[in-house]
Protein backbone atom coordinates (compact mmCIF):
# COMPACT_ATOMS: atom_id res chain seq x y z
CA UNK A 1 0.00 0.00 0.00
CA UNK A 2 1.27 3.42 -0.96
CA UNK A 3 2.10 5.61 2.04
CA UNK A 4 0.27 9.21 2.46
CA UNK A 5 2.92 11.68 1.48
CA UNK A 6 3.89 15.02 3.46
CA UNK A 7 4.90 17.03 1.83
CA UNK A 8 6.92 20.57 3.26
CA UNK A 9 7.77 23.51 1.28
CA UNK A 10 10.01 26.75 2.42
CA UNK A 11 9.90 28.15 -0.97
CA UNK A 12 12.88 29.49 -3.24
CA UNK A 13 13.79 32.84 -1.26
CA UNK A 14 17.30 32.62 0.49
CA UNK A 15 16.60 32.86 4.02
CA UNK A 16 16.41 29.69 6.23
CA UNK A 17 13.50 28.68 7.80
CA UNK A 18 14.99 26.29 10.75
CA UNK A 19 11.91 27.61 13.07
CA UNK A 20 9.54 25.51 10.35
CA UNK A 21 12.19 22.80 10.54
CA UNK A 22 12.51 22.19 13.85
CA UNK A 23 8.43 21.91 14.29
CA UNK A 24 8.45 18.92 12.04
CA UNK A 25 11.27 17.25 13.08
CA UNK A 26 10.04 16.83 16.85
CA UNK A 27 6.62 15.41 15.36
CA UNK A 28 6.21 11.56 15.94
CA UNK A 29 5.74 11.39 12.77
CA UNK A 30 9.01 12.45 11.37
CA UNK A 31 10.64 9.49 12.83
CA UNK A 32 7.77 6.81 11.67
CA UNK A 33 7.89 4.60 8.85
CA UNK A 34 3.91 4.86 8.11
CA UNK A 35 4.28 8.03 6.06
CA UNK A 36 6.52 9.41 3.49
CA UNK A 37 7.92 12.62 3.53
CA UNK A 38 9.21 15.08 0.70
CA UNK A 39 11.17 18.21 2.42
CA UNK A 40 12.10 21.23 -0.04
CA UNK A 41 13.74 23.03 2.41
CA UNK A 42 15.53 26.05 0.74
CA UNK A 43 18.16 28.06 2.77
CA UNK A 44 17.61 25.55 6.03
CA UNK A 45 20.39 24.09 7.61
CA UNK A 46 19.43 20.71 7.20
CA UNK A 47 20.33 18.31 9.95
CA UNK A 48 17.97 15.22 10.58
CA UNK A 49 16.45 13.23 7.53
CA UNK A 50 12.80 12.24 8.04
CA UNK A 51 12.24 8.04 8.73
CA UNK A 52 10.86 7.39 5.14
CA UNK A 53 11.35 10.20 2.40
CA UNK A 54 13.16 12.69 0.54
CA UNK A 55 15.09 16.13 1.12
CA UNK A 56 16.07 18.50 -1.85
CA UNK A 57 17.06 22.16 -1.22
CA UNK A 58 14.88 23.50 -4.73
CA UNK A 59 13.09 21.61 -7.04
CA UNK A 60 11.43 23.45 -10.09
CA UNK A 61 8.07 23.93 -10.16
CA UNK A 62 6.47 21.49 -12.28
CA UNK A 63 7.71 18.66 -10.10
CA UNK A 64 6.41 20.81 -6.84
CA UNK A 65 2.91 20.88 -8.76
CA UNK A 66 3.26 16.68 -8.76
CA UNK A 67 4.22 16.41 -5.75
CA UNK A 68 1.81 18.56 -4.52
CA UNK A 69 -0.97 16.98 -6.74
CA UNK A 70 0.44 13.46 -4.25
CA UNK A 71 0.46 14.80 -1.27
CA UNK A 72 -2.18 14.30 1.72
CA UNK A 73 -0.79 17.08 3.61
CA UNK A 74 1.36 20.18 2.61
CA UNK A 75 3.23 22.14 5.21
CA UNK A 76 4.35 25.50 4.25
CA UNK A 77 5.82 28.78 4.78
CA UNK A 78 3.41 31.57 3.69
CA UNK A 79 4.35 32.26 0.16
CA UNK A 80 2.44 33.31 -2.84
CA UNK A 81 3.31 30.41 -5.21
CA UNK A 82 2.88 27.69 -2.37
CA UNK A 83 -0.66 29.45 -1.54
CA UNK A 84 -1.76 29.31 -5.26
CA UNK A 85 -0.59 25.30 -5.70
CA UNK A 86 -2.53 24.62 -2.65
CA UNK A 87 -5.66 25.99 -3.42
CA UNK A 88 -5.29 24.73 -6.60
CA UNK A 89 -5.44 21.34 -5.60
CA UNK A 90 -7.65 21.95 -2.79
CA UNK A 91 -5.28 20.72 -0.37
CA UNK A 92 -5.23 20.59 3.75
CA UNK A 93 -2.28 22.80 4.77
CA UNK A 94 -0.64 23.91 7.50
CA UNK A 95 0.88 27.12 6.79
CA UNK A 96 3.43 28.41 9.29
CA UNK A 97 4.53 32.44 8.47
CA UNK A 98 8.07 33.52 7.92
CA UNK A 99 9.31 36.39 10.59
CA UNK A 100 11.49 39.09 10.64
CA UNK A 101 12.22 38.60 14.57
CA UNK A 102 13.70 35.14 13.45
CA UNK A 103 15.71 36.38 10.44
CA UNK A 104 13.01 33.93 8.69
CA UNK A 105 12.86 37.32 5.73
CA UNK A 106 13.52 40.90 5.56
CA UNK A 107 9.89 41.96 6.59
CA UNK A 108 6.67 40.41 8.02
CA UNK A 109 4.74 40.66 4.99
CA UNK A 110 3.79 36.59 5.38
CA UNK A 111 1.79 37.53 8.32
CA UNK A 112 0.06 39.87 6.11
CA UNK A 113 -1.32 37.19 3.40
CA UNK A 114 -1.68 34.75 6.27
CA UNK A 115 -4.10 37.08 8.12
CA UNK A 116 -6.08 37.02 4.97
CA UNK A 117 -6.14 32.96 4.68
CA UNK A 118 -9.80 32.02 5.51
CA UNK A 119 -9.62 28.18 3.93
CA UNK A 120 -11.59 25.95 6.15
CA UNK A 121 -8.79 23.38 5.23
CA UNK A 122 -6.40 25.97 5.97
CA UNK A 123 -4.44 26.01 9.01
CA UNK A 124 -1.90 29.26 10.07
CA UNK A 125 0.51 28.78 12.90
CA UNK A 126 1.05 32.36 13.57
CA UNK A 127 3.80 33.47 16.00
CA UNK A 128 3.02 32.22 19.68
CA UNK A 129 0.50 29.77 18.08
CA UNK A 130 1.32 25.94 18.94
CA UNK A 131 2.17 23.50 16.14
CA UNK A 132 -0.58 21.12 15.78
CA UNK A 133 -0.16 17.29 16.50
CA UNK A 134 0.13 15.62 12.95
CA UNK A 135 -2.62 13.16 12.92
CA UNK A 136 -2.20 9.91 10.93
CA UNK A 137 -5.38 8.44 10.71
CA UNK A 138 -6.82 12.11 9.26
CA UNK A 139 -3.95 12.25 6.52
CA UNK A 140 -4.91 8.97 5.69
CA UNK A 141 -7.81 9.73 4.73
CA UNK A 142 -7.45 12.28 2.35
CA UNK A 143 -9.13 11.60 -0.25
CA UNK A 144 -6.80 12.59 -3.02
CA UNK A 145 -7.58 15.66 -5.20
CA UNK A 146 -5.03 15.36 -8.56
CA UNK A 147 -7.19 17.96 -10.86
CA UNK A 148 -6.64 21.15 -10.40
CA UNK A 149 -9.24 23.58 -10.28
CA UNK A 150 -8.97 27.07 -12.51
CA UNK A 151 -8.22 29.95 -9.56
CA UNK A 152 -6.77 32.60 -12.12
CA UNK A 153 -8.97 35.85 -12.36
CA UNK A 154 -9.49 36.24 -15.54
CA UNK A 155 -11.53 39.78 -15.23
CA UNK A 156 -7.82 40.83 -14.22
CA UNK A 157 -5.83 38.77 -16.87
CA UNK A 158 -8.19 40.82 -19.31
CA UNK A 159 -7.56 44.44 -17.70
CA UNK A 160 -3.83 43.60 -17.67
CA UNK A 161 -3.85 42.79 -21.00
CA UNK A 162 -5.72 46.06 -22.41
CA UNK A 163 -3.01 47.81 -20.48
CA UNK A 164 -0.10 46.02 -22.06
CA UNK A 165 -1.67 45.81 -25.71
CA UNK A 166 -4.32 48.87 -26.05
CA UNK B 1 8.55 41.47 -42.83
CA UNK B 2 8.40 43.04 -39.49
CA UNK B 3 9.28 41.27 -36.05
CA UNK B 4 6.60 40.30 -34.22
CA UNK B 5 6.86 42.20 -30.88
CA UNK B 6 6.13 40.27 -27.16
CA UNK B 7 6.04 41.69 -23.96
CA UNK B 8 8.93 41.38 -21.76
CA UNK B 9 7.88 39.79 -17.90
CA UNK B 10 10.13 40.53 -15.16
CA UNK B 11 9.04 38.27 -12.02
CA UNK B 12 11.38 36.58 -9.65
CA UNK B 13 10.79 33.26 -9.22
CA UNK B 14 8.12 32.00 -7.03
CA UNK B 15 4.90 33.91 -5.70
CA UNK B 16 5.93 36.70 -7.98
CA UNK B 17 6.78 34.70 -11.47
CA UNK B 18 2.74 32.67 -10.15
CA UNK B 19 1.06 35.95 -10.03
CA UNK B 20 2.39 37.40 -13.10
CA UNK B 21 1.05 34.02 -15.11
CA UNK B 22 -1.82 34.61 -14.21
CA UNK B 23 -2.06 38.36 -14.71
CA UNK B 24 -0.99 37.33 -18.29
CA UNK B 25 -2.73 34.47 -19.04
CA UNK B 26 -5.35 36.15 -21.93
CA UNK B 27 -1.94 38.04 -23.21
CA UNK B 28 -1.89 37.11 -27.16
CA UNK B 29 1.39 38.46 -27.67
CA UNK B 30 4.82 36.17 -27.32
CA UNK B 31 5.95 36.60 -23.51
CA UNK B 32 9.47 36.68 -22.75
CA UNK B 33 10.55 35.85 -19.30
CA UNK B 34 13.24 38.06 -17.15
CA UNK B 35 13.92 35.92 -14.07
CA UNK B 36 16.64 35.67 -11.14
CA UNK B 37 16.76 31.54 -11.13
CA UNK B 38 15.67 29.58 -14.43
CA UNK B 39 13.90 26.52 -13.24
CA UNK B 40 10.96 26.80 -15.33
CA UNK B 41 9.69 24.40 -17.11
CA UNK B 42 6.96 26.50 -18.99
CA UNK B 43 5.30 26.85 -22.22
CA UNK B 44 4.00 30.21 -21.48
CA UNK B 45 7.46 31.58 -22.32
CA UNK B 46 9.34 32.25 -25.49
CA UNK B 47 12.67 32.90 -23.71
CA UNK B 48 13.76 33.20 -20.48
CA UNK B 49 16.44 35.42 -19.32
CA UNK B 50 18.47 34.57 -16.29
CA UNK B 51 19.56 37.77 -14.51
CA UNK B 52 21.10 37.88 -10.54
CA UNK B 53 19.53 38.33 -7.66
CA UNK B 54 19.44 40.77 -5.02
CA UNK B 55 17.52 43.43 -2.88
CA UNK B 56 19.80 46.21 -1.58
CA UNK B 57 22.61 45.78 -3.67
CA UNK B 58 22.85 48.51 -5.71
CA UNK B 59 26.05 47.04 -7.69
CA UNK B 60 24.05 44.15 -8.52
CA UNK B 61 20.71 46.34 -9.50
CA UNK B 62 23.46 48.22 -12.00
CA UNK B 63 24.57 45.31 -13.28
CA UNK B 64 21.26 44.13 -14.27
CA UNK B 65 20.59 47.74 -15.55
CA UNK B 66 23.18 46.83 -18.15
CA UNK B 67 21.97 43.13 -19.01
CA UNK B 68 18.74 45.09 -19.23
CA UNK B 69 19.86 47.02 -21.90
CA UNK B 70 21.43 44.22 -24.11
CA UNK B 71 17.50 42.22 -23.29
CA UNK B 72 15.71 45.32 -25.07
CA UNK B 73 18.07 45.45 -28.04
CA UNK B 74 17.53 41.62 -28.52
CA UNK B 75 14.00 41.67 -27.39
CA UNK B 76 12.49 44.88 -28.93
CA UNK B 77 9.14 44.35 -26.43
CA UNK B 78 6.12 46.43 -27.48
CA UNK B 79 5.69 46.80 -23.67
CA UNK B 80 6.70 45.39 -20.50
CA UNK B 81 5.15 43.75 -17.23
CA UNK B 82 6.28 43.35 -13.79
CA UNK B 83 4.80 41.61 -10.41
CA UNK B 84 8.35 42.33 -8.83
CA UNK B 85 10.33 41.37 -6.75
CA UNK B 86 13.49 43.80 -6.18
CA UNK B 87 15.12 42.64 -9.13
CA UNK B 88 12.54 44.65 -11.79
CA UNK B 89 13.67 48.09 -10.47
CA UNK B 90 16.44 48.68 -13.20
CA UNK B 91 13.65 47.42 -16.06
CA UNK B 92 11.18 49.58 -14.49
CA UNK B 93 13.92 52.23 -14.81
CA UNK B 94 14.74 51.59 -18.67
CA UNK B 95 11.33 51.37 -19.56
CA UNK B 96 11.14 55.17 -18.64
CA UNK B 97 13.85 56.23 -20.07
CA UNK B 98 13.20 54.01 -23.21
CA UNK B 99 9.44 55.22 -23.06
CA UNK B 100 8.08 51.43 -23.28
CA UNK B 101 4.77 51.08 -21.54
CA UNK B 102 5.27 49.12 -18.10
CA UNK B 103 2.68 48.16 -16.32
CA UNK B 104 3.54 47.03 -12.39
CA UNK B 105 0.99 44.48 -10.18
CA UNK B 106 1.83 45.26 -6.79
CA UNK B 107 2.01 41.66 -4.99
CA UNK B 108 -1.02 40.18 -3.37
CA UNK B 109 1.14 39.24 0.03
CA UNK B 110 1.28 43.13 0.25
CA UNK B 111 -2.07 43.62 2.53
CA UNK B 112 -1.65 47.10 4.21
CA UNK B 113 1.30 49.09 2.22
CA UNK B 114 2.85 48.59 -1.11
CA UNK B 115 6.07 46.78 -1.27
CA UNK B 116 9.17 47.98 -1.36
CA UNK B 117 9.47 48.31 -4.59
CA UNK B 118 5.92 49.21 -5.79
CA UNK B 119 7.01 52.04 -3.13
CA UNK B 120 9.50 53.18 -5.18
CA UNK B 121 7.93 52.99 -8.96
CA UNK B 122 5.43 54.62 -7.43
CA UNK B 123 7.56 57.50 -5.94
CA UNK B 124 9.54 58.24 -9.36
CA UNK B 125 6.18 57.55 -11.32
CA UNK B 126 8.39 54.95 -13.25
CA UNK B 127 4.83 52.57 -14.01
CA UNK B 128 2.58 53.84 -16.71
CA UNK B 129 -0.21 51.80 -14.91
CA UNK B 130 0.31 50.34 -11.34
CA UNK B 131 -1.93 48.42 -9.82
CA UNK B 132 -2.64 47.12 -6.35
CA UNK B 133 -4.52 43.75 -5.35
CA UNK B 134 -5.82 45.30 -2.63
CA UNK B 135 -8.01 48.21 -2.25
CA UNK B 136 -7.44 49.83 0.87
CA UNK B 137 -3.81 49.89 -0.51
CA UNK B 138 -4.53 51.25 -3.47
CA UNK B 139 -6.91 54.16 -2.01
CA UNK B 140 -3.93 55.30 -0.07
CA UNK B 141 -1.99 56.31 -3.04
CA UNK B 142 -3.12 58.47 -6.31
CA UNK B 143 -3.14 56.90 -9.19
CA UNK B 144 -2.63 53.70 -8.22
CA UNK B 145 -5.58 50.96 -9.28
CA UNK B 146 -7.25 48.20 -7.83
CA UNK B 147 -9.03 45.40 -10.26
CA UNK B 148 -8.81 42.52 -8.03
CA UNK B 149 -6.55 39.28 -7.15
CA UNK B 150 -4.28 37.85 -9.49
CA UNK B 151 -6.32 34.49 -8.19
CA UNK B 152 -8.86 33.54 -6.59
CA UNK B 153 -8.34 33.36 -2.81
CA UNK B 154 -11.55 31.47 -2.08
CA UNK B 155 -12.64 27.97 -0.71
CA UNK B 156 -12.98 26.40 -3.90
CA UNK B 157 -15.26 23.72 -3.09
CA UNK B 158 -13.08 23.25 0.17
CA UNK B 159 -15.14 20.87 2.82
Amino acid sequence: MVKPLILVTMGTNDYPFNRLYNYIKQDPLFKSDSCDWFIQYGACELADKPQSGQVHQLIPRADMEALIKRAALVISHCGIGSLNLVLQYRKQVIFVPRVQKHGEFSDDHQLQIASKITNRRMKVVMPGDKFPSLDLEQIKAEAPQTEPVDITNYDLARIINYKLTA
Amino acid sequence: MGRKSSILVIASAGGHLTQAICATSLVKQDLVLVCNKNMLLNDRFKRIHTIRDTQHSAFVHALNFVRGIWILIRERPSAMFSTGGPICLPFALLAKLTRTRFVYLDTLSRVTELSNSGKMIEKYGLADTFLSQWEPVATKYRGVEYHGQAFDLGDHGHQ
